[in-house]
């Protein structure tokens, strides 16, 4: 009996059922399976009311959709434009910062792709980038400022490992820096080879892009600041970050209305709020019995007997966390999967901090691969391409994001030096 | 006509949830900041404001869940529905909705009894509200979830049979 629940409730989720439902069914399953009142399940989720840094969930992604339907996307593109936009590869590299920003504040939802893909294709398009190419790199961008502060995905794995959010936020900074570098390189390749078309470098264009973004570029310094300042916490800079950008789109730029555009884009934003933190709660229930059943100590008992080195672990966990990211959203990855290969990670020596970076580059990939990577899907819906044309596009960037995830997995430092330098020693 | 009716009650119940989402957040919004500027500029603080913003995180947890399955913009594996012709689709929809309605009702029950138990011990979170207050939203939350994907069933049903009931048109765009 017990079996043919588990199996109908796999083949539901297999078939399009919501995960909550998969992962509070597993729960009740299993809760009731070892005889325990199913009200254990709910215990188990309003946990979620004890843990602080959740705040920081709803009130960044509200920021984040904020700006996002204001006129920001475009200023910041201007601004990068001014800046980059004589190099050559130049605007695919403004595509890559503009992207950034908005994937670090949006939780890497496909926001990104939304707000700034439409704008950016035609221009790219028009500077003779090829179709490919262009395509290519505005897939892989809805998901590239995922390992910078305060990404939804970043917060989330502080809450599921116990780790805390502010060196998290740190150790992001350096290996996301390094994926930008990457890619860019790789732009500057194609944009010195096929020729495209640059803008003349003008200190006069940089000044008036400035001037007109100038309330949203230091809004990274304000949060990392006062966090790393200690003015505030990362919950409470969250706080801050709403109360900024309201200000700033209601009544600097004035590019929101008070009574219907911001009650709308609250209640769309709590949609994919609400929808990732039910499944962190009922996806609750089912970790505390995995831990329980002591699961991650069966696994590491028999990866001890096959695995000796840390290198060879890290090999296989890399493996593991892309087939993972071609399966599932990086939301409930995160949350089913972290909690299983977090005790195997401390065994083999790999500090919690480095394996979230390691786990949310893994998945970052895992955006842009089928059968489920979301950007492919909203790409193909933003720019009106099949997915398999998608697919080829986003190729080339996806070997240079292997590269960069070989490099951030096998040189812990480019992810725990700031951690190091900010916060002295880490244990 | 009924149809008509059921959609003025989904649409006025829509209405309150997201009231009550957008509510709350701002809510939680302004005692989080007010707590930042008296901290740092009066040394002093609000008392409850973390144990307020924690458990407001849990509704708006529930009524965002809410909004997502009247949207049904629940994150899920959809790589099989996008393979499948329209009326296979239909069909699959009508029995996933089923199985997501009885897994709610389920967890709606469970909370039930928790929230019954924490009834019971009667403990205070702040400013006179009581635990059991805040943690009715779980059970409440379930049920309605349940409660909407029932309606998807029978309106699905009755538009095979009556091919005129339009689909109800999502809210507005989301993320997804």
């Amino acid at each position: 009996m017990t079996w043919l629940v588990l199996i109908a409730l796999i083949l539901c989720a297999a078939c399009g059922a919501p995960l909550f439902v998969f992962f509070g069914g597993l729960a009740l399953l299993l809760f009731a399976m070892v005889g325990i009142d199913t009200s254990a399940v709910i215990i188990e989720m309003y946990r979620m009311a004890s843990a602080p840094a959740l705040v920081a969930i709803p009130l960044f992604t509200f920021a984040g959709y904020l700006m996002a339907e204001s006129k920001t996307p475009e200023r910041l593109v201007n601004l990068s434009r001014a800046l980059f936009g004589w190099m050559p590869g130049g605007l695919a590299i403004v595509s890559l910062i503009a992207c950034a920003f908005f994937t670090a504040f949006t939780g890497a939802s496909g926001v990104t792709i939304i707000a700034l893909g439409g704008l950016l294709y035609p221009i790219l398009l028009k500077e003779k980038y090829s179709e490919k190419f262009s395509l290519g790199l505005l897939t892989t961008s809805g998901s590239i400022g995922l390992l910078f502060p305060p990404s939804l995905p970043l917060i989330l794995y502080c809450i599921i490992a116990r780790v805390n959010v502010d060196d998290l936020f740190l150790a992001g900074i350096v290996p996301g820096i390094l994926l930008i570098v990457l890619i860019s390189l790789y732009s500057i390749y194609t944009g010195a080879t096929s020729k495209v078309e640059r803008e003349p470098f003008s200190l006069q264009n940089i000044k008036k892009a400035l001037l007109d973004a100038i309330f949203i570029v230091p809004l990274p310094i304000i949060i990392l600041g006062g966090i790393y300042g200690g003015i505030f916490t990362a919950s409470e800079a969250a706080a801050v970050t709403v109360v900024y950008v309201l200000i700033v789109e209601l009544f600097i730029y004035r590019d929101l209305k008070m009574t219907t555009d911001v009650p709308r884009i609250a209640a769309n934003s709590m949609i994919l709020v609400g929808g990732v933190l039910i499944i962190l709660g009922c996806a609750l229930g089912l970790t505390n019995y995995i831990v329980d059943a002591e699961v991650p100590a069966k696994i590491i008992e028999f990866m001890r007997q096959h695995i000796s080195s840390k290198f060879t672990f890290l090999i296989i966990l890399n493996l593991c966390l892309l087939v993972v990211g071609c399966l599932m959203d990086i939301f409930s990855a995160i949350i089913v999967v972290v909690p299983l290969i977090l005790p195997i990670a401390r065994e083999f020596g790999v500090h919690p901090i480095h394996l979230g970076i390691i786990f949310l580059t893994n998945l970052e990939i895992g955006y842009s691969t089928p059968p489920v990577g979301l950007n492919l899907f909203i790409g193909s819906y933003r720019f009106k391409k099949t997915i398999p044309e998608l697919c080829r596009a986003s190729l080339p960037f996806l070997i240079v994001l292997l590269i960069s995830l070989m490099i951030i997995t096998y040189v812990p430092d480019i992810s725990l030096w700031l951690v190091r330098l900010f916060r002295g020693s880490i244990d | 006509m009924i149809v008509n009716f059921f959609r003025f009650i989904d649409r006025a119940f829509a209405w309150i949830v997201q009231f009550l989402l957008v509510a709350i957040l701002i809510a939680m919004v302004a005692v989080t900041f007010s707590q930042v500027i008296l901290r740092n500029f009066f040394q002093s603080g609000i008392d409850w404001a973390e144990v307020g913003s924690r458990h407001a995180v849990l509704w708006i947890a529930f009524l965002g869940a809410m909004l997502a399955t009247r949207a049904r913009q629940h994150l899920n594996i959809d790589a099989m529905t996008r393979l499948l012709p329209r009326r296979a689709r239909n069909a699959l929809r009508v029995f996933l909705d089923a199985f997501a309605a009885a897994i709610c009702l389920l967890l709606a029950k469970a909370a039930l009894t928790f929230v019954m138990e924490e009834y019971a011990m009667g403990g205070d979170l702040f400013l006179g509200i009581k635990e059991w207050m805040v943690q009715a939203i779980i059970p409440f939350g379930f049920a309605m979830m349940a409660l909407e994907y029932c309606i998807g069933v029978v309106l699905d049903i009755l538009r095979i049979f009556y091919p005129e009931i339009q689909r109800r048109q999502p809210m507005a765009e989301g993320g997804r």
